[in-house]
């Protein structure tokens, strides 16, 4: 669950790129942050992992106290969600596997257990028979899905996306909403900022409008039929 | 990840690092080495000429040579003078018959010239080992050239204190020297990774978003300094060696291979010269770290 209170951000030089931001994001739903080019999607995003920090007001990730996080543990917040950027932010010079397995690997999970992970990851955002390949051999959608496939691999509560479709073609940015859905169907958490009009019309429970850093609009989507399938 | 562990991903890390810009990596190292190398070089010679100079002490003599036309009286005081002085270990008098006999022993390819003379151009002399210090030494073959009877006076220690002031010099110029190129081989291990850390910004970046810890994003770039320091030091000691045992294998005046090669580095020596290259490239790795490239801070 994430919490805003009065959150407000004003970037050096007098930039405010929030204002007095309030509302609540129950666990388990997935929200698409709507807005456009200079909005302060990023800046909402940022302020969740916790790379700015507000110049006012609160703000609660799963009951901690994220603006007052000591730097030292903001690694330790981030291992608790999954991060997914427009262009991929792959280590270009490890393989898939070594992407995907990034964390697992520093927090010590034996080489067998991380295959294991790898493999089972991968398969989900069909990407398996390219676990050994290295980021600069895939397409823009393969390197997408291996972002995915990281930012899913530790199972987090939350996934974050910032416009993550935006270097992809429309056939393309379909199959990764998709992904976002299917990893929402299995109880995660999702904040998707896009200034895409196709993502914000089929995907997503609720919609999130920034206009100049202020929150203009909150409002239901309609139930997907893949949701509806699921609770019927 | 346990310590270990980590510190195994750290290596592994550096040396990939490495091998991608080995070109620029073996600048740094044959900086580091050529450092150490001349450094090494020098510490090498202070510590034969050193050990060379005590053992040349040991047999070291002054020699006294008599006036021919000393007095009996004055021989006789100055025999007692020598006898009863604490500075001298041995008086040993050497007749100018003993003398020549000597000189046909040593030199025999000379002994012809010498048989041939009429009358035998060596003098009596006087042998003496001292026990004192320099100073106390030098004070007694000051008393003992205002006595007559003395015509020259020949002292090995004389040399040898010029010959163990250049050997501290070598010394105290290989740690002063070597010194100052280390600087120089911290500054160009930290330049190789202060380059590794900007052509790996998005990476490290890309990291911290993941939720790696400081402590592993910074270890492989504090491990490739230390990696490149280490390396340099073993080529500095293998260009030592071989030097050392190539030299060996020459031929040289004696006293060239007593200062030279009575004694390669010892077992301390060796591990200083590993930790001053490992500590080069330690500082070389944490100079980056420490800097706002903006990658870091
Ligand atoms: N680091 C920064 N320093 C100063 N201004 C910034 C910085 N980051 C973003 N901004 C400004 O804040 C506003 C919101 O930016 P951003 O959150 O990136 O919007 P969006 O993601 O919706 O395009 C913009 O006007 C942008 O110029
Ligand atoms: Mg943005």
């Amino acid at each position: 669950m994430i919490e805003f209170f009065n959150v407000s951000m004003v970037y050096p030089g007098d930039k405010v790129a929030l204002s007095e931001i309030s509302l609540r994001i129950p666990r388990g739903q997935f929200v698409v942050l709507a807005g456009k080019s200079g909005a302060g999607k990023s800046t909402f995003l940022r302020l969740i992992y916790r790379a700015e920090v507000p110049s006012r007001g609160q703000i609660l990730v799963n009951g901690r106290n994220v603006a007052s996080l000591p730097a030292k543990k903001v690694p330790f917040l981030r291992r608790t969600m999954g991060i997914v950027f427009q262009d991929f932010s792959l280590i270009e010079r490890k393989t898939v596997f070594e992407n995907v397995t990034f964390l697992p690997h520093i927090l010590g999970v034996d080489a067998r257990t991380r295959r294991e992970l790898a493999e089972r990851t991968l398969k989900r955002v069909g990407l398996l028979d390219h676990i050994d390949a290295y980021p600069a051999e895939l397409s823009g959608g393969e390197q997408q899905r291996v972002a995915i496939a990281r930012a899913i691999v530790n199972g987090p509560d939350l996934v974050l996306a910032d416009e993550p479709t935006g270097n992809l073609d429309p056939d393309l940015s379909r199959e990764i909403m998709r992904l976002f859905e299917e990893i929402h169907l299995e109880g995660t958490t999702i904040v998707l900022a896009s200034h895409d009009p196709e993502a914000q019309k089929e995907f997503g429970q609720r919609l999130l409008v920034l206009d100049h850093g202020r929150l203009v609009a909150d409002r239901p989507l309609r139930v997907m039929e893949t949701e509806a399938a699921v609770q019927g | 990840m346990s310590l270990l562990q980590a510190l195994a991903y750290f290596f592994w890390e550096a040396v990939r690092n490495l091998l991608r810009g080995w070109r620029i990596s073996s600048l740094a190292v044959a900086t580091t080495a050529l450092s150490l190398f001349i450094g090494g070089t020098l510490v090498l010679l202070g510590t034969n000429l050193t050990r060379a100079v005590d053992q040349w002490r040991a047999d070291a003599q002054v020699v006294i040579y008599l006036a021919e036309d000393a007095s009996s009286d004055q021989l006789a005081a100055l025999r007692s003078g020598l006898e009863n002085s604490s500075v001298w270990t041995q008086v040993r008098e050497v007749s100018p018959e003993q003398a020549q006999i000597r000189f046909k022993q040593r030199f025999p390819d000379l002994a012809q010239v010498a048989g041939d003379l009429e009358r035998n151009p060596l003098p009596a002399s006087i042998e003496l080992r001292s026990r004192g210090s320099r100073v106390q030494v030098a004070a007694e073959i000051a008393e003992l050239v205002r006595q007559g009877a003395v015509a020259e006076i020949d002292d090995d220690g004389e040399w040898l204190e010029k010959m163990e002031a250049a050997a501290s010099v070598a010394s105290l110029l290989g740690l002063l020297i070597g010194g100052i190129l280390m600087i120089a081989a911290a500054i160009s291990i930290a330049s190789v990774v202060r380059l590794s850390t900007f052509v790996y910004r998005k990476e490290i970046a890309a990291m911290r978003l993941i939720g790696a810890t400081e402590f592993f994003i910074r270890g492989p770039f504090v491990v490739e300094g230390l990696v490149q320091g280490v390396a340099g030091s073993v080529v500095a000691l293998a260009a030592l060696w071989l030097g050392y045992y190539g030299l060996g294998g020459l031929e040289l005046p004696w006293f060239a291979r007593g200062a030279l090669l009575d004694f390669f580095l010892s077992g301390g020596q060796t591990s200083g010269l590993l930790a001053l290259g490992g500590l080069a490239g330690l500082v070389g790795g944490l100079i980056p770290l420490r800097e706002r490239t903006g990658v870091f801070g």
